[in-house]
């Protein structure tokens, strides 16, 4: 719904039992379940996660309740009244009615970990005395009796004077109770404004208060041996078992992302085949079935492969995020982070960015500090995001052998677990040298909640995956779809004239249209790479988006005449013709993948860096800095790679 | 089929493919001075991302 037609909705006739609209802002802490009750309210497919500050933007979703049709707005999550970070300021401008273009809540919903009620209640007293229309939705009440306490929810109503609903969204318990006090909500006196207990300065009043309503309300059983959850974290934060965990993890992932998408992609990769074999069938031979075959199918079925290990990375980042585990990772990484002048926090959207440095770099707005926050998202784009991972895997598959390192795990997921390895690395160490440098301040100690381990739904998780899934192909259909045309457009045009007893081979005719004249321009500036004019345009093609880089090389392997052999194979095959020597060797594959972890070709990224760092000039003068260190640091790595792989004699190929 | 057939709806696409592009290129250059015009909107890239 937009925000526009909601404003026309809201404040009809906010009576229970009667038809109208009412607009409801849902409100915690971080991590307190409100993005899950939020889903569970609305039905919305809305990302869930139990990784602190998720929530970046705030999410609408809308569900009518005995006729009466309520908009719900899941906020960002808050600590206090006093912001301290920009995605807290958010919240707190939709709350008090300030944000632009969004009207106020009739309804406030402040959800409450049940699990950790002090001190969350910091919160919910504070808007409490915004003397606004609000109920406490009491989440996570079947872990609290899980441990064997139990909460007088009576008495708690008493104690603050306001409707306490006991739910557990993660289940769907409560939710109908929920509705029915929401929709009341409005009719009910407001909530007192007795509680007085002043502002952030003097936070002594208010957790003595606190205190008091948890003792009358809350009864504990003692806890008499260490949890589970407790020697599961004593492995996980661990100094060192902690980070090898980490990176076990990521090698299962990737080892998991080879083997497991086999099947499907070779399924893809026949379809492919199999569409372009009706339509060399059907359409005589021509300018159109070449367009359709070399350049639709020859493109966009080159990045249609990708689609399985696509869906399974973002499968298990959802997985590792919603069990808990992502938070202990950042917790882990805060020690080896911090010498570097960053915080756990930072590596939050850090990792967030090996899915996509878009919502990685909005992530950051959870990091309070200006210095800190900008030196993070300086170097998100250098973790290796999905979109990298067609020109790794292209790359891995055709020139790293399939073959098992000590019987551990496979070469191909080592060598892919270096690149992404290396982006972090490098992503580590220029955030320390913006701290050294341009960006000079104190790190702040880390001050992180760590969410209770928890199994991920299914349907969440694959309600997500697809979503993503959705964007890569709406992407590779529309986009990239359209590049591909073009391309062949320019790899057939202008085209060379030939007499019928001496026909064009199709490498002279590649070499004499518009793309091979652009790609023999732009040789000499690739060619320190090791690389040839064909890796030099479908470089510069993948300045829009990163995987045009093999939609490109299946357009021009396509467009140079033999369009059977999957790209893999034909890059193995691919010969210097004047020289015969091979034009692709593992040493300049290795010097692409580092090319590709390093560049930033993202128009995206550089869209939403120059929004993050403040727009207008200094928002375009940052997002201008982060692309030309990030091309100088690509150019210049694979120029080492290659120059140091010949000299060390690895060879320029057979 | 005949080829000259061909070469007019292959030039037709072209220029379809080319006219989407710049279209789609215009839109997200809007929609990102819009959004630092308005830090409280989406992402205003139109990646669908987040």
């Amino acid at each position: 719904m937009s925000g526009r037609a909601a404003a026309e909705r809201r404040r009809v006739a906010p009576v229970a039992g009667g038809a109208g609209a009412l607009r409801v802002a849902l409100v915690g802490n971080p991590n307190a379940g409100k993005s899950t009750l939020f889903n569970a309210l609305t039905g919305m497919r809305q990302h869930v996660a139990n990784f602190p500050g998720v929530t970046v933007e705030h999410a609408e979703g809308a569900y009518v309740h005995e006729a009466l049709s309520v908009t719900v707005l899941d906020l960002p999550g808050t600590y206090s009244v006093s912001p301290q970070s920009p995605d807290e300021a958010v919240a707190l401008d939709v709350l008090q009615g300030r944000a632009r273009g969004v009207p106020p809540a009739d309804v406030i919903i402040v959800v409450v970990d049940a699990a950790n009620l002090e001190r969350h209640l910091y919160f919910a007293t504070q808007i409490l005395e915004l003397g606004r229309p609000t109920v406490i939705a009491l989440n996570r009440m079947d872990r609290v009796a899980a441990e064997g306490t139990r909460i007088d929810v009576p008495e708690l109503i008493h104690e603050l004077g306001v409707v306490v609903v006991p739910v557990s969204a993660s289940r769907g318990e409560g939710i109908e109770r929920l509705r029915h006090a929401i929709a009341r909500a409005p009719a009910l006196p407001p909530a007192p404004r007795r509680i007085g207990l002043g502002d952030d300065a003097d936070v002594e009043p208010r957790y003595s208060f606190i205190a008091g309503v948890v003792e009358r309300c809350v009864v504990r059983r003692p806890r008499t041996a260490r949890t589970l959850s407790d020697r599961v974290d004593a492995v996980l934060l661990h100094r060192v078992w902690g980070l090898a965990v980490f990176v076990g993890v990521l090698l299962l992932v990737f080892q998991a992302m080879f083997t497991g998408a086999r099947p499907l992609t070779d399924g893809i990769e026949w379809l492919v085949g199999a569409a372009g074999s009706v339509v060399a069938g059907v359409l005589p031979p021509g300018d159109l079935r070449s367009l359709i075959l070399d350049g639709a199918l020859g493109g966009v079925g080159s990045v249609l492969v990708f689609v399985p290990q696509i869906a399974l990375l973002f499968l298990f980042i959802g997985a590792l995020e919603d069990t808990g585990y992502m938070a202990r990772a950042a917790f882990v990484m805060d020690r080896y982070v911090r010498p570097l002048g960053l915080q756990g926090r930072s590596f939050v959207p850090l990792v967030s960015g090996y899915a996509c440095a878009v919502p990685g770099i909005m992530a950051t707005r959870t990091i309070q500090q200006r210095e800190e926050r900008l030196a993070t998202i300086m170097v998100v784009p250098l973790m290796s995001c999905s979109a990298r991972l067609p020109v790794y895997t292209l790359l891995i598959a055709a020139f790293v052998p399939a073959v098992s390192v000590a019987g551990i795990a496979g070469l191909q997921s080592l060598t892919m677990l270096a690149m992404y390895l290396l982006g972090t690395v490098a992503a580590l160490a220029v955030a320390s040298l913006f701290r050294r440098t341009l960006l000079r301040s104190d790190t702040r100690a880390l001050i992180m909640e760590l969410p209770p381990y928890s199994l991920p739904s299914p349907r969440v998780l694959l309600a997500n995956m697809w979503q993503r899934v959705r964007i890569f192909l709406r992407r590779a259909g529309t986009v990239i779809f359209a590049i591909s045309m073009l391309l062949w457009g320019l790899a057939h045009y202008p085209q060379l004239r030939t007499t019928t007893a001496a026909p064009a081979t199709p490498e002279q005719q590649l070499s004499h249209s518009a793309l091979g004249r652009i790609g023999h321009a732009i040789e000499p500036a690739v060619r320190p790479l090791g690389y040839d004019w064909k890796i030099g345009v479908s470089m510069v093609a993948s300045f829009a988006a990163r995987e045009v880089f093999v939609s490109t090389m299946g357009t021009l392997y396509a467009a140079d005449g033999d369009r059977t052999p999957a790209l893999a194979r034909r890059l193995r095959e691919e010969r210097d013709p004047q020289t015969g020597r091979a034009v692709y060797t593992p040493l300049v594959a290795v010097g692409l993948m580092v090319f590709y972890v390093f560049a930033l070709m993202c128009t995206s990224t550089v869209a939403i860096t120059i929004r993050e760092t403040g727009g207008g000039w200094t928002g375009v003068r940052w997002a201008a800095l982060q692309f030309a260190y990030m091309l100088a640091l690509a150019y210049g790595s694979a120029w080492l790679v290659y120059r140091g792989g010949l000299a060390l004699g690895f060879g320029a190929g057979a | 089929m005949s080829p000259l057939v061909q070469r007019w709806l292959t030039i037709a696409i072209l220029l379809a493919a080319t006219l989407y592009l710049s279209r789609r290129g215009w839109r997200s250059w809007r929609a990102a001075s819009r959004a630092r015009r308005d830090s409280g909107g989406g992402c205003g890239t139109g990646c669908g991302c987040g």
